[in-house]
């Protein structure tokens, strides 16, 4: 049994009538047992609809996410990074070369590990060096600095110049210096293995060293300049010399430990580099924000925690907290740690990258903890926190910077 | 250009969800291609930019971008076999489950089959309004229609489902009985 008033009766319960057509309409519904009956369908069959369930994962969401900001931004980066490597490398010719490279090393360590560390980065030096050497061109020498790749078996650790304090804690080597940049100079991309022997392939800019700075002795007799580099006491130095582009043979230079005992001898050849872009703060201030959030999360009291836990605490009737700013702030900061972490990628800067990384599942848990959460949603968190030890992680980063 | 990301994610993580559920619903069911719709959406969004929007209107276009994609995909006559065969093989039986779920699932599937038996234009209405509670205004922004037809949907859309609930309850009482 149907009424007229039905179609006025769907429109009330959508809140679309004028208001004295919606008193007729509830006025009718006193009298209609018909329209009544339809009323809670309609109010059932909603009831049914809204309750329809459909929660997309929270990693695959926080993946199709990712993959959306990556689409325009990873493209352009990539195209700007070369484009710059290219630019740079032509930038520093200049009739006849005179290019000096050098690294400098921060020194706070006992002279054995960072003389040992020191050596390695010669090695290495000396790896690069004769590849480029051999294949001889500063173009080629420009495109293989700015892809920061392993060349000619050697394989190194490449950093980001200021994280020289988190990547002594593991074995490797800062090294930078901008302030020589210039005409006479020119910067290198070389790198070294950490301690657990990881690979980072992220270009690594190293200072351009002045000359007469450390004890150095060019072997040939060559024109062109040598340089030399004091990175502090306890510090070898490694130094090359840029050749001329056209030169087959440019000069070796011997690498001296402190006291003046050769390290190791190497020839140089001519070759220019892309610099790395610096960290950007905003991600310092996103890594010290993280800390912040995950402190809180990780001291917040929940009342259930609190009787579940036996700890003696008084029960909080009705308080305890419920986490919802730490909700919050989790699923801002996750946002921001997505786009931070693509951009680290993208530069190729990846201790900050891995970082974020580790950081990323804990913002998706914490963003996606119920409204009241229990301790058995929040006790796995935390200890995934404790087992990962990401604060500590992020207090070294952000110590280091 | 991180703020502008930032805007981007956030309005992203709020309507991704209502967003896979409405084509979900539309779909008669099927996740993958819901939340592949969803996804390819937004990324129409964030390239065109969500700032170039009236405030206030990227959640009816992306809703519109979003229901036009899927309109594409029921147009295509496989898939909507498919979609039937997966209704019906639904209705058929479900693996074991736990007694929630299955209870869950169970209402899931009559929802599903439900809407399915409606005419597109009268399904999405009826979502809009209903899961998003959007209002016949905004429903017709979406729709590119106008609300006089987006009343006449909306109850004749209601109308159907309570015709077709009341038989299905009446089918599965006669058969428990």
């Amino acid at each position: 049994m149907s009424c007229v008033w039905a179609e006025k009766i769907s429109l009330l319960v959508d809140g679309e009538l004028a208001r004295e057509e919606a008193r007729e309409a509830e006025r009718h519904l006193d009298s209609c047992a018909a329209c009544r009956l339809a009323r809670e369908d309609f109010l059932f069959l909603r009831r049914q609809l809204s309750a329809y369930r459909s929660e997309p994962n929270p990693a695959a969401q926080a993946e199709a996410l990712a993959g959306i900001l990556a689409s325009k931004a990873g493209a352009a980066r990539g195209d700007a990074l070369r484009d710059t490597a290219t630019e740079t490398a032509w930038r520093k010719k200049r009739g006849g070369w005179r290019a000096r490279l050098a690294g400098t090393f921060a020194a706070p360590r006992p002279a054995p590990a960072m003389a040992a560390l020191a050596l390695l980065l010669v090695a290495a030096a000396a790896g690069v060096l004769a590849y480029l050497n051999s294949h001889g061109a500063p173009r080629r020498a420009a495109s293989v600095a700015a892809t920061g790749r392993a060349l000619g078996g050697w394989r190194g650790v490449i950093k980001r110049p200021d994280e020289d304090a988190a990547r002594r804690e593991q074995g490797s080597v800062a090294v930078r210096d901008d302030s020589a940049r210039g005409a006479d100079g020119a910067r290198v991309t070389v790198g070294v293995n950490d301690r657990a022997g990881r690979r980072d392939d992220a270009p690594l800019v190293a200072a351009v060293v002045r000359p007469k700075e450390m004890g150095v002795r060019r072997r040939a007799p060559a024109t062109k300049g040598a340089t030399g580099s004091a990175v502090g006491a306890g510090a070898a130095s490694v130094m090359a010399s840029l050749g001329t582009p056209g030169r087959r043979a440019p000069e070796s230079v011997v690498a001296r430990a402190p006291g003046g005992a050769a390290v190791s001898p190497y020839d140089a050849a001519g070759f220019a580099l892309a610099p790395v872009p610096a960290a950007p703060d905003l991600t310092a201030r996103h890594v010290e924000q993280a800390q912040l959030l995950l402190r809180s999360f990780r001291n917040a009291r929940l009342a259930d925690a609190e009787r579940g836990a036996g700890g003696g605490a008084e029960e909080v009737a009705g308080g305890g907290e419920d986490l919802a700013y730490e909700r919050e702030r989790s699923r801002r900061l996750l946002y921001r740690n997505i786009v931070l972490r693509r951009e680290a990628a993208s530069r190729g800067d990846v201790p900050v990258e891995r970082l974020l990384d580790r950081l990323e599942p804990i913002l998706i848990d914490i963003a996606n903890l119920p409204d009241r959460p229990q301790d058995e949603d929040v006790r796995p968190i935390r200890e995934r926190m404790r087992k990962k030890n990401i604060v500590s992680m992020l207090q070294v980063n952000l110590a280091s910077r | 250009m991180a703020s502008e990301d930032e805007d981007f994610a956030m309005f992203f993580d709020e309507l991704y969800p209502s967003l896979c559920r409405f084509l979900e619903c539309l779909l008669a069911g099927s996740r993958a291609l819901a939340e592949d719709i969803a996804q390819e959406s937004f990324m129409r969004l964030y390239h065109a930019g969500l700032r170039s929007l009236p405030e206030g209107e990227a959640r009816f276009w992306i809703f519109r971008v979003a229901r036009n994609a899927a309109l594409n995909e029921l147009n295509k006559g496989r898939t909507r076999q498919r979609l039937f065969d997966r209704v019906v093989d639904a209705f058929r039986g479900s693996p074991p489950s736990p007694e929630q779920e299955l209870e869950m699932s169970e209402r899931r599937q009559i929802v599903l089959e439900m809407l399915k038996s409606l005419p597109e234009h009268q399904r999405s209405a009826l979502l809009l309004r209903e899961q998003e509670e959007m209002s016949y205004r905004e429903i017709a922004l979406v729709l590119g229609s106008t609300e006089g037809k987006i009343k006449v949907d909306v109850f004749r859309a209601r109308t159907a489902l309570r015709e077709r609930w009341g038989k299905k309850q009446r089918a599965l009482a006669g058969s428990a009985g």
